[in-house]
């Protein structure tokens, strides 16, 4: 993955454990300032490397710790210079989901190497969305979790996400994911 | 005439998010998307020459009203271009003219392609747009722009930050030669009492081994500080550590010297390292030692008190534990004693006062501080550490033990010692002579060599690292030529295992004299066995 996934992690310890904690993360995954480059791109091991020396750290299965990862970084995107990008994507939720695919395509235009993910709205009710995720990767299933919960708490809703059906497979992941909204 | 195209209203949206329809008379009819939840009064019904005017090219331009601009743009390829008068929004487009008025094909032209503070959203802009990848793009070289000069202020951070930690280092680095030097001093003291026999020998050699054990573990404070080890201390009850150390204590003082000791604290713990704290009085008593020519009294108490050093130390949770260490002695003024923990003023490290400032950083260092004051006669040195907790158990007894049950040497077994160390090789030769052992010293590969084409040996004992030849190498030919001799190795470091034999012994360095004649007695007792058979 690019290195801005990196630095987000990095910040995520920072903030919960404080930097000596990141120093050994660093030091037992052999990390060091070259792998934090935003603009470079890593093998996925090495970021997965990363999450599961930091889930030790935090005492969470590494699933947890992907899921924390995934609230941490729309916080973190929000609040970091990507903020402006964020806002552009959309202010509530459905806007947010229908544009997120032209977002990451966008964004990876000056990111060449990036496998981004695409997320289709496939139903929407008031307190209901499906959202149809496809991945070349597999494994990140919690993470998008986490994003999702993190976008609902940005977009001042709340509820609760769970996967509705599943096929994932060497050629990667195709995952519905079920947002019900606490509407009324 | 049938129009060539017919396109549906949702069709014209996604072309273009901000189209209007006006009638003849300009009043909007439809909107596109766009206007959606914004708030621009675009709505059925409201007069566009009110909403909107016309974009001038120069300042000085009187700008067309919008009734006469748009007919007459109606059809050709020229851009109109609008702005919103209730909203900082602009738009661009072309005229078709209807069958009952205008179509007004618009759509956004987002303001000096900056995302911020515009209100805009990707939907706003028709798939085809480029307006969406370009300002995305835009957003992510300035998102990228601002995480390089984080970047660059990170850096100069970390460079302050290893400056500033190197010269910890080499202050600290500074404090632990003159702690070692001042053990290597008790360790001489005992030596010499051991070597004018009458003197207690039991108790010098309790010295030894204690100074020996503090100096290894001071090592391992270099090794922490170095970055070699990540260790945390856990928190000692203070008044039974000190009590368990006194005699140790008092080994660094001649005979003509009291220490006492009145502990207050009870089982109140303080997180620092049991070897620090030992190291800290030891120092502190020294200190005392130099300013009590003819000798005299000092004396450590401790107590509790929720009051801390100063107004400015962090706040103690749980309280600070005081030691104090009194002395009576000559009177010093108040200059002098000022200077004595003044970390800017000029330090010799063998000056008399070096030892109070090292305690003074480290308390510092763990959240306390050291304070001393003269009195009319001696001074009185006051060092506050905050309280980390209370200790439960009995602390086990860590006092240097009188009486170590050493194995006994069955028969004079001849040990060839290699070091390349002049003292360490003395040091190692002296004791293994007072053990009872026939030691002949080498200094290094070839010497050892020599000596053995000379003499028989039981026992090689030798250090690892050595210039030319190194430990292992000399290892491994000496058993080569001799068979059943046995092999200890000694080294700061585990060497790579891969070099070593199973049956060599290692001993770690710095010695720990007890551990040493076992491993003697063992691989000596080994030997006679295989000789035996
Ligand atoms: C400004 C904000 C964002 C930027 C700049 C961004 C950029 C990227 C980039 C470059 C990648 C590809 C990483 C690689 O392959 O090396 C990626 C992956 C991903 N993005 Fe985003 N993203 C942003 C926000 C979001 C949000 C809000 C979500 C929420 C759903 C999201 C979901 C994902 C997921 C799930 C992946 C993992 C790729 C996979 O599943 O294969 N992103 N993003």
């Amino acid at each position: 993955m690019y290195g801005m996934a990196h630095r987000a992690l990095r910040q995520m310890m920072h903030d919960r454990l404080g930097a000596s904690t990141w120093t050994k993360v660093e030091r037992e995954t052999g990390t060091g300032p070259a792998d934090l480059i935003s603009l470079c791109v890593y093998d996925d091991s090495k970021t997965i490397a990363l999450i599961s020396a930091s889930a030790a750290h935090l005492g969470l299965p590494v699933e947890e710790a992907l899921r924390d990862f995934g609230r941490y970084w729309v916080r973190y995107a929000e609040l970091s210079s990507f903020g402006p990008i964020m806002d552009f994507t959309g202010q509530d939720l459905v806007t947010f989901i229908n544009n997120l695919d032209r977002m990451h395509r966008s964004v990876v235009l000056a990111m060449p190497d990036a496998r981004v993910p695409s997320f289709t709205l496939l139903d929407e009710t008031r307190q209901r969305l499906l959202v149809r995720y496809r991945s070349e990767r597999t494994g990140l299933e919690a993470f998008v979790i986490g994003l999702l919960e993190g976008l609902m708490d940005r977009l001042n809703e709340t509820g609760t996400v769970h996967v509705a059906e599943r096929t994932e497979n060497a050629a990667g992941t195709v995952i519905d994911f079920a947002i019900e909204l606490d509407r009324t | 005439m049938k129009p060539a195209v017919t396109i549906r209203e949702s069709q014209l949206g996604a072309l273009f998010r901000a189209y209007i329809k006006v009638d003849a008379a300009l009043v909007v009819m439809t909107v596109g998307p766009f206007y959606l939840n914004r708030d621009t009064a675009v709505v059925p019904g409201a007069s566009i020459a009110e909403l909107f005017s016309l974009r001038q090219d120069r300042d000085d331009e009187i700008a067309t009203p919008l009734e006469t601009a748009i007919p007459a743009m109606a059809d050709t390829p020229e851009r109109l271009e609008l702005f919103c008068k209730r909203k900082n929004i602009r738009l661009a487009g072309i005229v078709f003219s209807t069958d009952d008025g205008y179509l007004l094909a618009l759509n956004i032209v987002p303001e000096d392609f900056i995302i911020e503070g515009q209100g805009l959203h990707i939907s706003d802009f028709s798939q085809i747009d480029a307006s969406v990848p370009a300002l995305t793009l835009i957003g992510m070289q300035r998102a990228l722009l601002a995480e390089a000069r984080q970047a660059a202020i990170d850096l100069a951070n970390a460079q302050s930050e290893a400056l500033e930690l190197l010269d910890r280092t080499q202050r600290l680095g500074r404090y632990i030669v003159h702690d070692l030097t001042n053990y290597l001093s008790i360790i001489r003291l005992n030596v010499a009492n051991l070597a004018r026999s009458g003197g207690s020998a039991e108790t010098s050699r309790a010295a030894i081994e204690a100074a020996t054990r503090h100096v290894g573990d001071l090592v391992l404070s270099l090794e922490r500080l170095t970055g070699h080890r990540d260790v945390e201390a856990t928190p000692i009850p203070l008044d039974q550590t000190i009590r368990s150390n006194l005699a140790f204590l008092a080994a660094a003082l001649p005979s003509d010297f009291t220490l006492d000791f009145i502990g207050g604290a009870g089982q109140a713990a303080v997180r620092v390292g049991r070897t620090e704290l030992v190291t800290m009085l030891t120092n502190v008593i020294v200190h005392a030692r130099g300013a009590m020519p003819d000798g005299g009294s000092i004396t450590i108490s401790t107590y509790r008190s929720d009051v801390g050093p100063d107004a400015d130390a962090p706040v103690s949770e749980g309280g600070w534990i005081v030691i104090k260490v009194i002395h009576d002695g000559p009177a010093m003024d108040e200059q002098t004693v000022r200077l004595m923990l003044d970390p800017q003023a000029l330090a010799r490290p063998d000056g008399a006062d070096f030892p109070l400032r090292s305690a003074r950083t480290w308390a510092r260092s763990i959240g306390g501080d050291a304070r001393i004051t003269a009195l009319p006669t001696g001074t009185d040195i006051c060092i506050h550490l905050p309280i980390a907790g209370e200790a439960g158990a009995e602390e086990p007894h860590i006092a240097p033990v009188a009486a170590v049950a050493r194995p006994r040497v069955v028969r004079t077994a001849r040990v060839l010692v290699v070091e390349d160390e002049v003292h360490a090789l003395d040091a190692v030769v002296e004791i293994l002579r007072m053990e009872g052992y026939v030691a002949t010293p080498a200094l290094n590969a070839a010497e050892a060599i020599e000596a053995l084409s000379g003499s028989e040996f039981d026992i090689l004992l030798t250090d690892v690292v050595m210039p030319e030849r190194s430990g292992v190498e000399l290892a491994h030919e000496v058993e080569a030529q001799n068979p059943s001799i046995g092999i200890i190795l000694m080294s700061g470091y585990f060497p790579d295992e891969s070099l070593l034999k199973p049956h060599w012994h290692m001993l770690r360095k710095p010695l720990d004299l007890s551990l040493l004649s076992q491993t003697l007695a063992a691989s000596h007792a080994k030997r006679a066995d295989i000789t035996a058979s």
